[in-house]
């Protein structure tokens, strides 16, 4: 500490160790603040159409596409501290195999990035909203299996961990929000056809 | 030249004496742990980093500014050195 | 000036040079030894693109993880697509696992529009969790890696450094 450099070098040493620990105390605190948060969130409308996409290994195989429809209503306000950067929240669609080698298929639909300002809405009331990506399962049909909706989320601290947790549902408590199902497309068709060839021959036996 | 040089030295050097040296030790050491502490205590309790991070910036200048520079308050106790004495 | 480095004697030389070394080899095991815990050959990145933002900025430090085998969806993944040496830090959109000895798993950039079925390797349309993931981020500390961004970007900082650490070197009487 004897010269002007000694104490500059000294006392810049000791400013990061002190900077390090106020980010420490800062990044330990946030594990203080509740999560606790609820939505209620249901499917408007699935409609499976055969499509073409020269993407997910199909290299333009014709393959069944979901076009799915939502409601969700969520308040997302407890997850917002001042150790807060952001909210990314999605949602995730999970359906079980078909047979085939992937017993376990999750699949992002929709997600929005939720800024901590002033400005940004941390209640969400979405209504007859549109999937925000193509959905289309790895080996191009969807067979009618049983689907399940979750709405998750991830916050981004400013400093310290990120912390990841899926909102309940706010009747049942239950992690999914809803199920669906992704029926098979050409079974559809098929039935719905058989169905009014059916109508078709009553009307005509009158 | 050697006159320039001198007192360039003498600025960069920044010597002071013990006493000034336990002064700036205790005054930086408590001082940058008192402003960590403010620092995050005001963060938190206004829900805002922004606080926090102005008041431990400004809480640092400022004890650069009072140890870094050799004031001269740290060098009010010279060390006195034996002087040798002459042989007459 | 320069008698003063010239006087340096050889012991004092060789204690200087050895205290340099147990300087970077224990930074090096603490390197080594946190790729050891975390089971993933790189546990701390900076993030250089802006492919994350708002959430990553160039220069942010990540802490990773790499000892659980599945990836979930939403997760943040850094990988390195085989054949190129450049780790990508994106999130974890499709998962698909079951029977297969790998889980497969696609990737996009927050602030992408499209996924990175761009980024792989011709032919390749999801990732392989073990072969080419190293880890997912689990922490997060802003800004402290941009130091190195420059120093990359502008090698000219580094020849400032130098000179003023050498300039300080030599002004000093001590």
């Amino acid at each position: 500490m004897h010269s002007t450099s000694a104490r500059f070098q000294n006392v810049f040493s000791f400013f990061t160790t002190v900077a390090f620990t106020v980010a420490g105390l800062v990044a330990l605190s946030s594990f203080f603040f509740p999560t606790d948060t609820v939505a209620t969130g249901s499917i408007r409308n699935v409609q499976i159409a055969q499509g073409r996409q020269n993407q997910y290994g199909t290299l333009g195989r014709r393959q069944e596409f979901a076009h799915i429809k939502f409601d969700l209503h969520t308040d997302l306000s407890p997850l917002f501290h001042y150790n807060t950067k952001q909210v990314f929240l999605y949602l995730t669609t999970t359906y079980p195999g078909d047979g085939n080698k992937y017993s376990n298929n999750t699949v992002t639909i929709w997600d929005k990035i939720i800024p901590n300002n002033p400005k940004s809405k941390t209640k969400l009331a979405l209504k007859n909203q549109r999937a925000k990506y193509p959905f289309n399962d790895i080996i191009g049909k969807f067979s009618d299996r049983k689907a399940e909706l979750r709405l998750e989320y991830n916050v981004q601290p400013h400093v310290g961990a990120l912390v990841w947790g899926t909102v309940k549902d706010a009747d049942t408590g239950s992690e999914v929000l809803t199920d669906f199902v992704l029926e098979d497309s050409a079974k559809a068709r098929k039935a719905k056809k058989a169905k009014a060839e059916a109508a078709k021959a009553a009307k005509n036996a009158q | 030249m050697e006159a320039i040089m001198e007192r360039v030295y003498t600025i960069v050097d920044g010597f002071i004496d013990f006493e000034g040296q336990k002064m700036v030790e205790q005054i930086s050491t408590y001082g940058l742990i008192a402003f960590g502490f403010l620092s995050f205590l005001v963060g938190f309790v206004f829900q805002d980093l922004v606080y926090t991070l102005y008041v431990m910036g400004a809480g640092t200048v400022l004890t650069i500014l009072v140890t870094v520079p050799p004031w001269p308050v740290f060098n009010k106790n010279p060390q006195r050195f034996h002087v040798e004495e002459k042989e007459e | 000036m320069l008698a003063s480095l010239a006087a340096l004697r050889p012991r004092q030389l060789a204690s200087q040079i050895l205290s340099f070394a147990l300087v970077l080899s224990t930074a090096f095991m603490l390197w080594k030894g946190l790729s050891l815990v975390t089971n993933s050959p790189s546990p701390i990145v900076v993030v250089l693109s802006g492919s994350m933002e708002p959430a990553f900025q160039r220069g942010d430090l990540l802490f990773l993880w790499n000892r659980s085998p599945d990836a979930k969806v939403g997760e943040i993944v850094v990988y390195n697509v085989e054949g190129k040496n450049i780790p990508i830090v994106h999130r974890v959109v499709r998962n698909h696992q079951g029977g297969l000895p790998y889980t497969k798993l696609l990737t996009k950039g927050d602030n992408n529009h499209a996924d990175d079925v761009e980024l792989y390797a011709r032919g390749q349309f999801y990732l392989n969790r073990e072969k080419e993931v190293i880890g997912s981020v689990v922490g997060y500390i802003p800004f402290v890696g941009y130091v190195t961004i420059m120093l990359s970007e502008h090698p000219w900082l580094k020849t400032v450094m130098l000179g003023i650490m050498g300039l300080m070197v030599v002004l000093q009487r001590e």
